[in-house]
């Protein structure tokens, strides 16, 4: 079920800028793979190509499940992601965010199935029924982190999910970290924080 | 589950959370409403006493309907990305219920302006309708096309700033074939001649299969790339 990622010599220039010159490596299937790097170094950038929200200027990205390779389509429906610049509908309330992607994401009879266990996971049963618009930066971004169980999906992509997250909340994201290896889950993810660098078993530093 | 009825479920989950907004936020049925009882307002008060034949109340009607929809429905996108949701949305959503879910909805919104404009426009401008499912049979095939243009529109321009200035300017080229048979057949439904199955009909008919087919399509490369 898991999912790996193979690039090769990826360049991508951003505003003249190159973010990364040859970039090559693997993620394997159902490890958790850190990237980290200086502020500007293209982490979140190169996230967002995994993902397909981005495309490199060149290189090339494969990405395989049981051995075969899968076509970007279909890796779309595996992925889940954790980032400061993806929102939540602040006119909703927690379950119903959680209700509506993960509906988006499967379908809704597991999405009702999958949501209250992922509220009870980030500690935010208490507050299920109040609208995100109330809730602090934290909560959000534990809500956030909440979506990753709740969507399904194996491929996770982790932008510093740790940001605006207190002793607790920081405990969550290393307990979501062991349920996605548990799961055989692969894990993508991009920090600076040593506290996150340590939940990896392979590092990959951009400079 | 079979693709296409989970396809379904997911258009109406997505139709589901726009009404919802919608109805605790009111953006978009407030700058519809807003626009279109001002601008009808202005131009009641302009004409005053006149009656003014069924050309130009037909001219006037859709003219008002046209610039009240751009005020309201390039929204559907516009807002998602000023929340910052329109990432996540593309991560978790595939394209067709999101394009069809906002299309309805678009669709849902066009319907209660024009049920609020209609009678408005009948007493303020003393416009007399011989011919009211006529017009009804217009208005409807008008609204789908109006809302299915202005949905693609709208999604093209998600990463484009100033976007709700370009919106109209956009959609006015794509929208006037189907604004002009709009027109010439409201004219009629508004004079004592009517109309019959014609050509006009026909058009109209075939530019709401087109725009939806069409957008369909697109949207797939305008979603994912």
């Amino acid at each position: 079920m898991s999912i790996e990622i193979e690039f090769s010599n990826l360049i991508k220039i951003y505003e003249e800028k190159s973010l990364y010159k040859n970039l090559s490596g693997k993620v394997k299937a159902g490890h958790c793979t850190c990237i980290t790097g200086n502020n500007g170094s293209g982490k979140s950038t190169f996230l967002k190509i995994i993902a397909g929200l981005s495309r490199p200027t060149s290189g090339s990205l494969l990405y395989y499940k049981e051995g075969s390779t899968l076509p970007l389509a279909k890796l779309r429906e595996q992925i889940a992601f954790v980032s400061p610049e993806m929102q939540l509908y602040d006119a909703l309330t927690a379950t119903e965010n959680l209700l509506f992607f993960a509906s988006m994401a499967a379908n809704s009879a597991l999405a009702k199935e999958l949501v209250p266990k992922a509220l009870q996971l980030v500690g935010l049963s208490s507050v299920a029924d109040k609208k995100t618009a109330t809730f602090s930066t934290g909560m959000k971004q534990r809500l956030k982190l909440a979506m990753l169980p709740a969507s399904n999906r194996s491929l996770w992509l982790l932008d510093e999910p740790s940001s605006n997250l207190d002793a607790a909340g920081r405990k969550i994201v290393e307990k979501l970290i062991e349920h996605a290896k548990k799961k055989e889950y692969t894990v993508l993810l991009a920090t600076n924080d040593p506290l996150e660098v340590a939940y990896a078993d392979t590092i990959f530093c951009l400079s | 589950m079979p693709i296409r009825f989970s396809a379904f479920h997911k258009t109406k989950d997505l139709l589901y959370k726009e009404l919802t907004t919608e109805f605790r936020t009111r953006y978009g049925t407030s700058a519809l409403l807003m626009f279109s009882l001002t601008t009808l307002s202005a131009v009641s008060m302009s004409i005053g006493a006149q009656s003014l034949s069924p050309d130009f109340l037909a001219i006037l009607f859709w003219i008002i309907l046209f610039f009240s929809a751009m005020a309201g429905l390039s929204r559907v996108f516009l807002q998602e990305s000023e929340q910052g949701t329109l990432q996540t949305l593309r991560i978790y959503a595939s394209s067709q219920p999101v394009f069809f879910g906002k299309f309805i909805y678009n669709v849902l919104l066009l319907f209660a302006l024009t049920l609020f404009l209609l009678p408005l426009f009948i007493v303020f401008l003393n416009a007399s309708v011989p011919h009211l499912g006529e017009l009804c049979l217009v208005l409807f095939l008008g609204n789908i096309g109006l809302s299915g243009a202005a949905t693609l529109i709208a999604s093209l321009l998600t990463q484009v700033q100033g976007q709700s200035s370009l919106f109209t300017i956009l959609s006015f080229p794509i929208i006037l074939p189907l604004l002009l048979f709009c027109i010439q057949l409201t004219a009629a439904a508004f004079s004592s001649e009517g109309f019959t199955l014609d050509n006009r009909l026909l058009f109209l008919t075939g530019y709401d299969v087109v725009i939806l087919g069409l957008a369909s399509v697109l949207f797939d490369y305008i979603w994912y790339d």
